[in-house]
């Protein structure tokens, strides 16, 4: 008896820890997640929620006076035409792709461990590219006027212009918002479903139960989602790499030195995802702690998570150098004055901030100990993307701001409308997650279900 | 790279910061702006809102046009009346100074839009100065005096004219006015002076000729001025002359220079400009020597080029002995070179001298100019003896009489009396002045100190005439009847003699006009000019004994400064801007950076690098200037700009700036602060030098200078840089390398491997056929640029661009279609220059088209890179991708408030722009429609010199040609098929329309200090 007793304690040392850590059954799993919707919020929500609108509101005004006024509110001048506006846009962007990558990529490549953070990174990829299409949408100077992007019928009989990537860029982002928000809710079905039979109040009953488009957890019902689901996984997969890929190409078909550059693609596709975990972690971490989730979302998730960062920032950190080899391999003057500047020029600061934080932060998590430390897991991630940002800002600044003829050079300085998009940008991403954490399962339900011990058919058994 | 560099044994750069290493020049380049410059201010206000109400109730009494109500005859055969959508064009003339220029003005429904000069005219041939071009903006300023003003009440002019009548003949009256050479206006003066027998009439201008004319006149005993002819000279040496721009033969200057400029093949001659001056001028930027001195040793060069001249065989001339400061080794053995090229070049030669020279250097101008034969053929002489001509010593009389209260009424006719002379009066105006009458423009402070105030008309709007320098009389013809309730100079002097006609009919019944019938009469307005009067004033000079004149070469010892050699000098110049000040209230010319400071808006204290560190100074720093000024001490506050080139030990002051004017409308992106300093509350009125004192003060004063923004480039890295690619981008030789080696423009593109024809650019894809049809293509000269601005107010007035105002000129958003672009070569103080004007070069391959998301930027069958403004959306990708950066944003509503009375000098054809729209120069698309449907009407074929566009022909110096580049007997492709065309940054496969021919200088092989050696390059650089 104690020899079996000993080979299971063998056999469960070898085996990877348990996705689902607690004496969680599918009971306490359900209540533990839909308990969140269905209580009041705790008091950190609110202060967070009433920070978060305020930032909503500065937004608002931000925009309103830019659309009453004109770019001219920005910093923008003859030689640097994107600015803070397009920078944020492609950080945006990057963001969101954490999300697509867990619940798709990971789905096919059947990492069980995702369904602990996949939920709310596809919440945080929808709101993130829903802040992202905003800037797109508002920095063009007749912002009236920005349907003409769109391949609609119209008195002029113009269709927009295919070569421009601004309008792959609209077809590619508008693409992916919409396949990752089809993901996200035909996900959701199941759990609306659940939230619909626990529901005390008429209100929430009519709002989930039309949500949960009648779901009856039959065997049909669950044999078309897994399909669907499997479908969209599929769809959503190349979507992963093209959005940024495309995204990319806003630089990469420009003929400007430090723009143009055949890397792009892959570089900010590898951006994207470090980025998108680094924000995932980012919110993981507070979340698990507010609502008591340590044992669903565990430290291996944010350990996998770290590996990715590692992954990725060292690719990115690659792409830097391989950025600079070519441009003095090219033997091009113009090319490799690009990138001396980026480095040692007027925007120095803006370079070593993003080199800091995205090359040398990331190798923190080479060692285990590091990659269990929340305090030094939460820091490094609000690194990563703050040298994120700085590096969609070195590229598409530094390289305007110093292009072919220097009688055009100039500087470019950010007005404090400029600081408030970016900022209210932030107000309506959380405003809109603290909403998604008040009002929907925050963690998918039925598939955390599914990876438990206790779904497994063989659950119990000893060979 | 370094090879390509070495051969050229150039060095390059944009501005001193890129020159100089970063820890040298660092302190004196940051902080240049304060933090926030680039916000903007909150720009509705409820004060703006309601005076933009109250403007526009003011100008709702202006419905539409008025046409003259005179007789005006039009240039062109005119239609049965007046047909909307096509323009009429009128001959008219533009007096500015002694000189008349001859100008067509275009006129749509009766409201004139766009001034070109006379192709017959001999003043203008066809083109125009910034000056003449922006003047159409004056006549629908805002800001005029509409009605008359008696003390600060708005009258009449039937009152004004009782009130006249009342002085006695036998008060204390003076006159004051400006150079006058109209003759009709001289008949009037005349009939004014037997009015008022007692009444003294002084004539003053800051850009006087009377040093010249004096100094000439000292030897030759009749009032003449120089009239050069540069096509004639090889060898041209101009002392502190700006003749190429800042000269009122300017236009003249530039058209026969450039003919002996302008390079066609390597077999080609070109002349060799020789540049003494204590500024920096459009001439100095432009000369093959350029020895920058201070204004105390003007008079040492002459004393040792005169010795020299001596040596190289003039000796009739008499040795002036050097006293003072002696030059450096270099500088005398370029004076040597200069006499023996001078002598080598007689009757080839050409000495100017420029208006701050004394008389007595006048002098002996003229007498080298005769020993080297030059009198008579390279150099006119033109009798200037029958106008009104600026009298310093009457000027000086009056104010003292002002000063004693012995005045007791002063006409002063449309000159700003106070921003004038304020410095030199004891008290304010109107404290010594019992009656000021003053017929005048603007609200100004003139305007405010006079009883009266008489609104003057515009030229545009009154009937006169006008006597050039060579003597041709012009018709001024006006093109629409006054806007306001003002009156031109001759009515107001008819007032003032109690006939009070029209000034129809002054002119009509001068003692010039009456003997002509109606027939030859009309044709005179029909032309503009009198054509038998072309070059009448021109006489020939006699030849002087030299001998005679001893005492010039003896007085001229006569030091021009007094006080010590090391004391800090002080030079004033005339800006290039608002020129007197006359145009301080034109925001075209306000914004247009200067050509060599590239400073809009306001005048700056210049001063090279070497007196910043002195001083401690760095760009933007205020400083205080004092000086004694009549006995008391004057102080003023400027900032400190540094240039290079600059003497040392030396401040440059622009004079005009600094004229207060009430202005009646704000503009929202119109600063209305900006008025820069009155240089001339520091001037004595009897020099352009002095001594001053400077002093620090902890302020700064940000400065909008459209090249250098922000002081950005502090590291060496961007000077290295600039150096490496400038060869690349300004491409130049000698003329005597280019003789040798007549492709030196290809050793770039061959670095890229680029062949030098487009058609054998390897492409994946077929490149579109451009070989049918008219192709339009444009070939700009940098040999002959030399950056005067006339273009770049040609492009404004034609294209409608809207003026954006010194905030946001700092923030780099300035509009101009059509920019200069200045860099310094070699050494930090004594640099060459090079002038590029850049507009948008109509790429056959272009990366905005690409780009642009709505297609709202597209290519049409001529080669024309277009752009649909109601298709944009502003995304600015295209000017992101633009490699010359020439496409414009409109960043704000810049039209927004713009008066009603100021759109009336838009252009119809062209749309103004809405806010969020991008834009850039068209090849003037509307003139090559309006060429085409003329064409198509008279049922033929369209040819390309149907068509100028504004910039060509506004360029005096004929640098820009445009036409069909298909018709191989174009002008164009004349220019293109010349050996030392170039494609800007080839390498990019853009295949641009525009090119450029290849700069060229022509320094005395003597004073190369480092005989260049020539590598041939055959594109073998891996």
């Amino acid at each position: 008896m104690s020899d079996t007793k000993k080979n299971i304690e063998q056999m469960n040392d070898i085996q990877e820890a348990p996705l689902v850590q607690g004496n969680h059954t599918f009971g306490t799993i359900t209540e533990k997640i839909s308990s969140i919707t269905e209580t009041p919020p705790p008091k950190g929500w609110w202060i967070a929620f009433l920070f978060s609108l305020s930032l909503l509101v500065l937004l608002k005004v931000s925009i309103l006076y830019l659309i009453w006024e004109g770019t001219g509110i920005w910093g923008l001048n003859n030689p640097v035409g994107w600015g803070w506006a397009i920078v944020n846009f492609v950080f945006w962007v990057g963001i969101g792709h954490a999300g697509t990558l867990i619940s798709a990529v990971l789905f096919l490549f059947r990492q069980k461990w995702r369904t602990a953070i996949n939920r709310f990174a596809e919440a945080m990829t929808i709101f993130a590219v829903m802040c992202a299409l905003i800037f797109p949408g508002i920095h063009i100077g007749r912002v009236w006027v920005a349907y003409y992007m769109f391949p609609i019928p119209n008195q002029m009989l113009m269709w927009p212009n295919f070569r421009s990537p601004l309008l792959w860029d609209v077809f590619a982002v508008g693409t992916y918002f919409t396949v990752s928000l089809l993901f996200w809710y035909v996900g959701l079905i199941p759990d609306f479903a659940t939230l619909r039979d626990r529901a005390k109040t008429k209100v929430r009953r009519l709002i989930f139960g039309i949500l949960s488009l009648g779901w009856r957890s039959s065997n049909r019902h669950w044999q078309n989602y897994e399909q669907a689901y499997l479908m969209l996984a599929g769809l959503s997969t190349p979507l992963v790499l093209s959005v940024h890929s495309i995204v990319s190409t806003d630089f990469a078909i420009s003929l400007l030195p430090g723009w143009h550059t055949t890397i792009f693609p892959p570089y900010f596709v590898a951006g994207a995802i470090f980025s998108g975990f680094a924000m995932v972690i980012t919110l993981a971490i507070p979340v698990r702690w507010i609502y008591g989730l340590e044992s669903i979302i565990t430290m291996g998730h944010l350990d996998k998570m770290a590996k990715i960062m590692l992954v990725t920032g060292s690719m990115v950190g690659y792409a830097y150098s391989m950025e600079f080899f070519i441009a003095w391999y090219s033997n091009n003057t113009y090319e490799s004055f690009a990138f001396v500047n980026r480095a040692f020029g007027p925007y120095a600061w803006a370079y070593w901030i993003m080199i800091s934080c995205n090359v040398i932060v990331p190798q923190l998590f080479w060692f285990k100990k590091l990659r269990n430390s929340l305090p030094v897991l939460f820091i490094a991630s609000i690194f990563a993307n703050i040298g994120m940002w700085f590096e969609r800002f070195v590229i598409v600044i530094s390289s305007l701001s110093r292009d072919y003829l220097p009688a055009n050079w100039d500087y470019y300085t950010p007005t404090m409308w400029d600081v408030s998009l970016f900022l209210g940008s932030f107000g309506l991403f959380f405003t809109l997650f603290l909403l998604f954490l008040r009002f929907l399962p925050i963690i998918a339900i039925s598939e955390v279900k599914g990876v438990m011990p206790e779904a497994d058919p063989h659950h119990g058994d000893i060979h | 790279m370094s090879q390509i560099k070495n051969t050229n044994n150039k060095t390059y750069w944009r501005s001193l910061s890129d020159k100089m290493d970063s820890d040298d020049i660092k302190s004196f380049l940051v902080n240049e702006f304060p933090e926030g410059t680039s916000e903007l201010a909150d720009t509705m206000t409820r004060k703006k809102f309601l005076s933009l109400m109250g403007a526009s109730m003011a100008m709702a009494g202006l419905v539409g046009c008025r046409k003259p109500v005179q007789k005006i005859i039009p240039y062109v055969d005119a239609p049965e009346d007046v047909i909307p959508g096509i323009p009429n064009y009128f001959a008219t003339t533009v007096p500015i100074g002694l000189n008349a220029f001859g100008a067509i003005v275009e006129s749509h429904v009766g409201r004139p839009t766009h001034i070109e000069g006379n192709k017959n005219h001999p003043q203008s041939k066809g083109s125009v100065n910034s000056f003449i071009q922006a003047s159409i903006l004056d006549l629908y300023d805002p800001d005029r005096i509409k009605e008359p003003i008696l003390e600060n009440k708005n009258s009449s002019l039937d009152k004004f004219a009782e009130t006249i009548s009342s002085i006695s003949e036998s008060s204390n009256t003076a006159f004051i006015s400006k150079t006058i050479n109209s003759p009709a206006t001289i008949g009037l003066i005349d009939k004014v002076k037997q009015k008022f027998p007692k009444a003294s009439w002084t004539s003053f201008d800051l850009d006087s000729k009377e040093n010249q004319i004096s100094g000439i006149k000292n030897i030759i005993n009749k009032e003449m001025m120089p009239f050069y002819q540069f096509d004639k000279a090889k060898v041209v040496l101009s002392i502190e002359s700006d003749f190429l721009s800042g000269d009122q033969t300017s236009i003249h200057n530039q058209k026969t220079f450039s003919k002996a400029r302008r390079v066609k093949d390597n077999s080609d001659s070109m002349n060799r400009l020789y540049c003494i001056e204590s500024t920096l001028t459009s001439t100095g930027m432009m000369a093959d020597h350029r020895f920058k001195i201070n204004p105390n040793q003007v008079f040492n060069f002459l004393a040792e080029l005169n010795n020299q001249l001596i040596k190289n065989g003039l000796f009739n001339l008499e040795k002036i002995e050097v006293t003072g400061i002696h030059f450096e080794q270099k500088y005398l053995k370029m004076i040597k070179v200069l006499a023996r090229d001078l002598v080598k070049n007689r009757s080839k030669s050409i000495i100017a001298a420029g208006d701050p020279l004394s008389s007595e250097i006048h002098s002996l101008i003229f007498l080298l100019n005769q020993e080297l034969g030059n009198n008579n053929k390279t150099i006119r002489y033109a009798s200037v003896s029958e106008s009104i001509k600026p009298e310093l010593s009457s000027a000086i009389d009056l104010v003292d009489r002002i000063n004693n209260k012995k005045v007791d009424n002063l006409f002063i006719l449309d000159l700003d009396f106070v921003h004038l002379f304020s410095h030199m009066l004891k008290d304010s105006i109107s404290n010594l002045v019992k009656n000021i009458y003053y017929l005048g423009s603007h609200r100004d402070l003139t305007s405010i100190e006079s009883k009266w105030t008489i609104p003057i008309s515009h030229y545009l709007e009154s009937w006169g005439d006008a006597r050039s320098v060579d003597g041709t009389l012009s018709i001024v013809q006006p093109l629409i009847r006054p806007l306001y309730n003002s009156i031109s100079l001759n009515e107001f002097l008819s007032i003032l003699i109690k006939e009070k006609k029209s000034d129809y009919t002054i002119l009509k019944d001068s003692n010039l006009w009456k003997t002509k019938n109606k027939a030859s009469f009309r044709k005179v307005i029909h032309d503009g000019f009198l054509k038998s009067s072309i070059l009448s004033n021109i006489v020939n000079v006699k030849k002087v004994n030299i001998k005679l004149f001893k005492n010039i070469f003896s007085e001229i010892k006569r030091n021009l400064l007094k006080g010590k050699s090391n004391d800090l000098t002080v030079r004033f110049s005339l800006s290039s801007q608002v020129y007197d000040g006359r145009f301080m209230n034109n925001f075209w010319l306000r914004e247009v950076p200067d050509a060599v400071s590239k400073i809009s808006w306001e005048n700056v204290a210049l001063i090279s690098l070497k007196t910043a560190k002195d001083y401690n100074l760095s760009n933007s720093d205020l400083v205080k200037l004092s000086t004694e000024v009549n006995g008391k001490s004057a102080t003023i506050k400027a900032p400190i700009w540094i240039l290079p080139g600059l003497p040392n030990n030396s401040v440059i002051l622009e004079m005009g700036y600094g004229r207060i004017i009430d202005r009646e409308v704000d503009r929202t992106y119109i600063d209305e602060g900006v008025l820069g300093y009155n240089a001339l509350s520091i001037k004595n009125l009897d020099s352009y030098y002095g001594s001053i004192e400077l002093l620090k003060t902890d302020e700064k004063h940000p400065v909008a200078c459209v090249q250098d923004h922000h002081g950005l480039d502090i590291e060496s890295l961007a000077g290295d840089e600039v150096e490496n690619r400038l060869p690349e981008i300004i491409r130049e030789s000698t003329l005597e390398n280019f003789k040798k080696d007549d492709d030196f423009v290809d050793y770039h593109d061959k670095k890229w491997h680029i062949p030098k024809k487009n058609e054998d650019i390897p492409s994946m894809y077929p490149s579109h056929d451009y070989s049918k049809g008219l192709q339009w293509g444009m070939s700009i000269d940098l040999n002959v640029c030399s950056g005067c601005n006339a273009c770049a107010i040609a492009c404004q007035s034609e294209n409608n661009i809207p003026v954006v105002g010194k905030q946001q000129v700092m923030d780099g958003r300035e509009m101009s279609w059509i920019r200069m672009d200045r860099y310094f070569k070699g050494d930090v103080e004594n640099p060459e220059f090079a002038l590029q004007p850049v507009g948008c070069l109509h790429c056959e391959n272009a990366p905005c088209e690409q780009v642009c998301p709505v297609a709202a930027t597209v290519h049409d069958e001529n080669g024309l890179n277009g752009m649909a403004y109601n298709r944009c959306i502003g995304t600015r990708y295209c000017a992101n991708n633009c490699p010359y950066k020439v496409r414009r944003f409109n960043y704000y509503n810049y039209t927004v408030d713009t008066p009603d009375v100021v759109q009336m000098a838009a252009n119809p054809d062209v749309t103004v722009r809405f806010r969020g729209v991008m834009e850039k120069c068209t090849y003037c698309v509307q003139r090559i429609h309006g060429a085409e449907i003329k064409a198509k009407l008279e049922d033929r074929e369209l040819i390309d010199s149907d068509i100028n566009v504004a910039c060509q022909s506004a360029c005096a110096m004929d640098a820009i040609k445009f036409g069909d580049i298909n018709n191989p007997d174009s002008e164009v492709s004349k220019a293109k098929a010349l050996s030392h065309d170039y494609s800007l940054l080839k390498m990019l496969n853009t295949k641009p329309r525009t090119t450029y021919l290849a700069k060229l200088r022509n320094p005395h092989p003597d004073l190369v200090e480092h005989e260049e050696l020539k590598e041939h390059h055959q594109g073998g650089h891996h």
